[in-house]
């Protein structure tokens, strides 16, 4: 779809951050670059010490990492001081390196009302122009966004009593497996996440419960995610966050962390945070997701890192083969009732 | 030879090696920052979009 939104006014920037953050009432410092780079929200820093930490984080991303040519700043908040301080000691920070932006519009916003700090103005956001944001975002099949960034959490959380159900039988069934018949799992599981990117159908208890039991199995994790794209990836996100919301607590946070990988791919960094956060224990998956989000790493690079073609298709089974008789004899070895414990490669999350 | 490093582990580990580290910012408290990166068409179209 050609369509070309026209950000030409307060209230038009103001009624497209919400569709790119994913919530329509941000708090803190909004910042949007002009000609690429990452779109960013922080709080602002609450006491003195934190003032620092706020403006290096920033000025890591804008000046190191992913340079402009110019930059929006908007924050949002009911205090207007902090919000003018923040404003002032970032745009100061930005604009005295000699290679940083132009800064501009400076805005403060406070509920439906903005002051622009540069040319002395206020004015409060057109309900009509959010409406057409909100149309022009619906026609293009987005989904529209929460009220709150914390409703992000809340909306991975949902109703584990139907999925529990299926749940011991279906951890029983994948204990039970001999090899071959794993590897056949995996393969059922790789061509279950084809059929959702086609039908995008939710799975039924006892197939999400079978999903969950193998998603220990790094071979399985790894079958799951192979046709993982930046472009798929928000596909990827909603059945994952879905399985989220149905997962047993045991369960839990192999889901979560594959939705944060997806979250991130997609480049949404709110929710693969707040992915991060449902984990009751962090896995090796989800340690680097936590870096590649502090450091700024721009998702795009995941689709030119795909894994060098490894000969034919019988070496790839052999390699699954080795992969799943290792992850099987590691939890053979700790016994039926607890998790298999990872060697110093080996990739198991937590469950 | 033991090796159950999970693919995609690999394949991220891979991109965060292209990138330098924080080295400024991993001194202090990091603050905790929400970035979007837009997909392409959708920089594009941003890009088009403003005055």
């Amino acid at each position: 779809m050609n369509r070309t939104l026209k950000i030409r006014s307060h209230d038009e920037l103001l009624s497209y951050v919400p569709h790119v953050l994913g919530f329509r009432r941000p708090e803190g410092m909004v910042c949007m670059p002009m000609g690429g780079g990452p779109i960013s929200r922080i709080d602002l820093p609450a006491t003195a010490r934190e003032k620092e930490p706020f403006l290096s984080t920033l000025t890591d991303v804008y000046l190191r990492r992913h340079p402009t040519q110019r930059i929006a700043l908007v924050a949002y908040g009911e205090d207007g001081l902090a919000c003018l301080e923040a404003l002032a000691d970032l745009s100061e920070r930005l604009v005295e390196s000699s290679h940083g932006p132009d800064v501009g519009p400076m805005l403060w916003v406070n509920g439906d009302e903005w002051f622009d700090v540069l040319e002395r103005t206020t004015g409060i956001i057109d309900p009509g122009v959010r409406a057409r944001f909100d149309a022009e975002f619906a026609l293009q099949g987005r989904v529209m966004p929460v009220e709150r960034r914390g409703d992000l959490a809340a909306a991975m959380q949902g109703d584990p009593a139907g999925v529990a159900e299926h749940l011991p039988a279906a951890e029983d069934r994948a204990m039970g497996m001999d090899t071959s018949a794993r590897v056949a799992e995996v393969a059922w599981l790789g061509s279950t996440l084809e059929g959702f990117l086609e039908e995008r159908s939710f799975l039924p208890d006892s197939e999400a419960a079978r999903v969950l039991a193998i998603l220990h199995d790094s071979g399985a994790r790894d079958a799951a995610m192979t046709k993982l794209t930046r472009e798929n990836a928000k596909v990827f996100s909603e059945f994952w966050q879905d399985l989220v919301r149905r997962a047993p607590s045991e369960v839990r946070d192999a889901p979560a962390s594959l939705l944060a990988l997806s979250s991130y791919l997609e480049g949404d960094g709110a929710k693969a945070r707040t992915a991060l956060d449902q984990l009751s224990e962090h896995d090796r998956l989800a340690d680097l997701v936590t870096v590649a989000l502090e450091q700024a790493v721009d998702p795009k690079s995941w689709d030119t890192m795909r894994p060098p073609a490894s000969g034919s298709a019988a070496m790839q089974q052999a390699a699954l083969r080795l992969t799943i008789a290792q992850d099987r004899h590691g939890a053979e070895k700790n016994g039926p009732d607890t998790p298999g414990v990872p060697g110093p490669d080996s990739s198991a999350p937590s469950r | 030879m033991q090796n159950t490093r999970s693919r995609i582990e690999a394949r991220l580990e891979r991109m965060l090696a292209t990138t330098p580290p924080a080295a400024e910012r991993r001194a202090l408290t990091s603050a905790r920052i929400d970035l979007v990166f837009l997909a392409e068409d959708d920089q594009r179209r941003l890009d088009q979009s403003i005055r």
